[in-house]
């Protein structure tokens, strides 16, 4: 195992579909002789990477598509990090940029910026990913790699500058011009793999000069001393103009950008040398684990292999072995046989067999020290999982898991779906701890639940696509809550004698509204009104009331319940009788407390192009949205609102036509909050009626 | 307390003229040194207007929403504790409604692309702002152009306009004592109050456009809470 850090980099392909991300990916592992054979990726065009990545995996057998892949190039180890296809917000994807240090973002140099472009963009500069920029398909009709540069810097709002200037272009692309070692790069040999350097052709020596002044000039504003040997006219060097860009890029305010054909094998190995000498390695990057010792306060990991491991499972995979559980390594070293505990269960293990995926492969290995990314076997935990030192109680994640706020039910259409859906659901559960499930006691359906209607769809797509589970939907439901908000007594006397031994019990007390806890339960009889044996029977009763208001039938929460006086009977008082007296006094008192209803809000931050603002404030607004903000970043714009989540349904479509499919939107919840008297009056309505279709 | 209350015995009332701050079309600057608590002075102007049902537009050139909302979530609760307010949360929620955060790169701010975004929420009924607060405008450069367009838009849209400006304890003075970065954009100004560090607290002079000059008219920043407070 290597154990020079600063030559490790962790990094994301970032791509939209068609612009070649699979060919790249597989041009890179042939050239870092990971693979050994190349094949020609054509769809009906004949013309670029069109077979899906699984189909090509399938095909291959190589594992491209898997978590990580490892793979070395000049000295340096690369894990390749398979970033979500998917978009949306959930877990999952935040787990896998969060284990990126740099990315790679791959363009088309004749679509250019598209709107799933800008999507992926953003979804990295919210993670403060530094990216690097690789225009591929130079060699396909229309190629324009300096448009595509200018919409980098007005569409995306990057600094983008031209590492490279291309060799002819469409039928003529030939290779590259190196704007730093100032050379002229052609491929040769049967797949590219011949580097071939040559000087610079004449005729293009002006051009040449002039972007590589551009190059310079944005460079050195991250250099004093390129500032200064410019100033004085001193020769450049390739290491100091490198160093420059280097720190402009981890600054994340300058995007080098590369450019090539990989479909044709050319530009490949200089991106492989950019993604070594410019994006970061592991200790260019800080990352805070948080203290659960000292209320989740953060505490920074060092990348020394000798301090106490600190671990993040990022990515489970189900294989012919087992579980499959890829893992990043912050600080320390993991080894075979070390004790290592998971922060989650607090259960410890034994590190047993380590390995390392490369694309056609698998490789064990003994340890694992900080910066590296790995998998282990057989071991029992979740995805987002802590792994760390006995010794040591901090996280990678918090532990604050949110409560669901959106339900929906799911039916198997057949059998086969029925054993695919429990499948799924067993291990989306483990995945990712904002996802319940759950079967409906009065209705005996499956429903599933989480954090907002897109992370159920995103489940529900991954289902069929996945496991093969063929399942209908239900409407999704919002988990509305019910509370008091004024005090109310009860005196409730439960009564029965229907022959034989009666039923008897009175509870005197009140309810009041309890702002830090979901339920209390207060005892402050005196004297023996009620027999101690009978308080936890009371006790059972009120919290039972909890799970379903009597008005709406939403779960109750924030209630303080107080006894203070009872009276029961010698012979007919029973447990049995004190529930039902609690259950009678709660109903009783309920009422009088002036129930509301409360609904979960959430924080929605909408990301939109400057020219779409008004039309997607238009649309908050509409939802019963309250805007607390714009913020203007120059081409973009981030609205941030709190938006009742039962006006959010459908929302993800309506944005999408209203900005010709530009902006995007994330959601998460905030808290919750009565709603206003008209809804709640809907609510009533629609809650009547269900009760009636029961009966 | 309650929360009307706040605003009637709050020490603005004494320096108000004509029963307002600054009336409508009105321009007013707070000026200071960097870091002695502009920020918090308009903040609490607008909660202040925000709790007598005035909606407030707060521009910040170069800091977040989130820390703009953190200021004001801190002052509110400063100010609700030390006037032990009853049901400070519910309230805070029901004025909330009546603020707009708004916030630009210093290069992207222009008076046009503000008033623009003004029309559309207008016009959309998003937000009908009465008060408009820019805060982390750079005085200097020359500002008296912008200056002129901030006092057209404010008389156009029957807005009072505070902004907030960086002045330096080695500034010169003209003799109405207004510092030398600002005295080309003074003449569009309405009002200007400079903020002091001093042994007892912050102190708010007032240079123009406000009552003064009596004991019960001195104002003065709490460090501690950066309440304002006579």
């Amino acid at each position: 195992m290597a154990k020079n850090i600063d030559r490790v980099r962790n990094i994301g392909i970032s791509a939209h579909i068609d612009s070649g991300k699979t060919t790249l990916t597989e041009r890179m592992l042939f050239y870092t002789k990971r693979i050994h054979a190349m094949h020609d990726v054509k769809g009906k065009d004949g013309i670029g990477a069109t077979m899906d990545s699984m189909e090509l995996e399938r095909e291959r057998g190589i594992t491209i598509a898997s978590a990580a892949t490892f793979c070395e190039w000049d000295g340096y180890e690369i894990n390749l990090i398979d970033t979500p296809g998917h978009v949306d917000f959930t877990v999952e994807v935040e787990r896998s940029l969060r284990v990126l240090d740099g990315a790679v973002l791959v363009l088309c140099s004749v679509g250019g910026v598209q709107s799933q472009s800008i999507t992926v963009d953003q979804q990295m500069k919210r993670y403060r990913v530094p990216r690097i920029a690789f225009i591929n398909k130079l060699d396909r009709s229309g190629a324009n790699p300096f448009r595509v540069i200018d919409q980098l810097r007005s569409k995306l709002g990057h600094n983008a500058v031209a590492m490279q200037i291309p060799l002819g272009l469409e039928s003529e692309f030939e290779g590259i011009i190196d704007l730093v070692g100032m050379k002229a790069i052609r491929f040769g040999g049967a797949n590219g793999e011949d580097m071939l350097v040559d000087d610079i052709p004449p005729d293009m020596m002006n051009e040449v000069s002039a972007r590589r002044e551009e190059l310079v000039e944005a460079a050195s504003l991250f250099s004093d001393e390129l500032t200064e040997a410019i100033l004085n006219e001193e020769h450049i060097s390739e290491d100091l103009l490198l160093a420059a860009i280097r720190a402009g890029t981890l600054q994340r305010e300058i995007t080098p950008v590369f450019m090539g054909s990989a479909y044709k094998n050319k530009g490949v190995q200089p991106l492989l040398n950019g993604i070594t000498a410019l994006l970061p390695g592991p200790r260019d990057i800080t990352t805070d684990a948080l203290d659960r010792d000292n209320a989740e306060a953060p505490v920074r990991l060092e990348s020394d292999p000798e301090k106490p491991v600190v671990a993040l499972a990022f990515k489970l995979e189900d294989g012919p072995y087992g579980q499959l559980t890829y893992i990043r390594v912050y600080q320390g070293t993991l080894a075979k046989g070390t004790t290592l505990m998971n922060v989650r269960t607090g259960k410890k293990f034994k590190v047993g067999r380590l390995v390392r995926m490369h694309a056609d492969q698998m490789e064990d290995i003994d340890g694992l020290s900080a910066g590296y990314i790995g998998a282990l076997f057989g071991i029992d935990c979740a995805s987002g999982d802590t792994f760390t030192s006995p010794e040591l109680n901090v996280s990678m994640t918090s532990m604050y898991v949110p409560n669901p706020v959106i339900s929906l039910s799911i039916t198997p259409k057949d059998s086969r779906s029925q054993v695919a859906l429990s499948k799924a659901l067993n291990r989306f559960t483990k995945e990712d701890p904002t996802f319940k499930t759950r079967v409906d006691e009065e209705t005996n359906e499956t429903i599933i639940e989480g954090m907002g209607e897109l992370h159920l769809e995103v489940y529900v797509e991954r289902m069929r696509r996945e496991y093969n589970a063929d399942v209908d939907t239900g409407t999704p439901r919002v988990a509305y809550r019910e509370t008091i908000t004024r005090r109310a007594d009860f005196n409730y006397t439960h009564r029965k004698q229907t022959g034989g031994a009666g039923q008897y019990g009175r509870v005197a007390g009140y309810l009041e509204p309890a702002h830090e806890d979901d339920f209390e339960f207060i005892n402050e009889i005196t004297g023996g009104a009620i027999p101690t044996q009978f308080i936890p029977a009371c006790e059972k009763g009120f919290h039972e009331c909890m799970k379903k208001g009597p008005k709406m039938e939403f779960p109750v929460t924030g209630v303080r319940v107080v006894i203070n006086d009872g009276q029961s009977h010698s012979v007919d008082s029973s447990e049995m009788a004190f529930q039902a007296a609690a259950r009678g006094a709660f109903r009783e008192a309920y009422v009088k407390a002036g129930p509301v209803i409360h609904e979960p809000i959430m924080k929605v931050v909408v990301e939109t192009p400057t020219e779409f603002q008004g039309a997607a404030m238009g649309l908050l607004n509409q939802r019963r949205g309250m805007i607390v903000g714009a913020q203007d970043e120059g081409v973009m714009c981030v609205i941030e609102a709190q938006v009742p989540l039962a006006e959010m349904f459908g929302f993800s479509t309506v944005l999408r036509s209203s900005t010709q499919g530009q902006a995007q939107f994330t959601m998460e919840f905030l808290h919750y909050r009565q709603v206003p008297q008209s809804i709640a009056e809907t609510l009533a309505t629609e809650a009547a009626k269900r009760k009636k279709a029961a009966v | 307390m309650i929360i009307q209350n706040l605003t009637t015995t709050h020490p603005f009332r004494r320096i108000e003229k004509n029963g307002a701050l600054l009336p409508p079309g009105g321009l007013g600057a707070v000026l200071s040194p960097a870091g002695v608590g502009k920020t918090a002075f308009v903040v609490q102007v607008a909660i202040d207007a925000m709790i007598r049902e005035e909606y407030v537009l707060h521009v910040s050139l170069g800091d977040s929403i989130d820390k703009i909302t953190l200021w004001y979530g801190e002052l509110f609760q400063n100010l609700a504790r030390h006037h032990d307010l009853e049901q400070s949360d519910d309230a805070w929620r029901n004025i909330l409604l009546r603020r707009f955060i708004m916030t630009f790169k210093v290069a992207a701010f222009s008076i046009p692309v503000l008033e623009e975004r003004i029309a559309d929420l207008v016009g959309q009924n998003i937000f009908k702002p009465s008060i408009l607060i820019i805060d982390g405008l750079n005085f200097d450069e020359d500002q008296s152009p912008r200056a002129r367009e901030l006092k057209d838009l404010a008389a156009r849209r029957k807005l009072s306009i505070w902004v907030t400006g960086n002045v330096h304890r080695e500034d010169t003075r003209d003799p109405d004592g207004i510092p030398s970065p600002f005295v080309s954009s003074a003449p569009f100004f309405d009002a200007i109050l400079e903020l002091e560090p001093g042994d007892s607290g912050i102190a708010v002079t007032t240079l123009r456009g406000f009552a003064g000059g009596t004991d019960d008219t001195r104002l003065r920043l709490d460090p501690a809470t950066m309440l304002i407070q006579a």
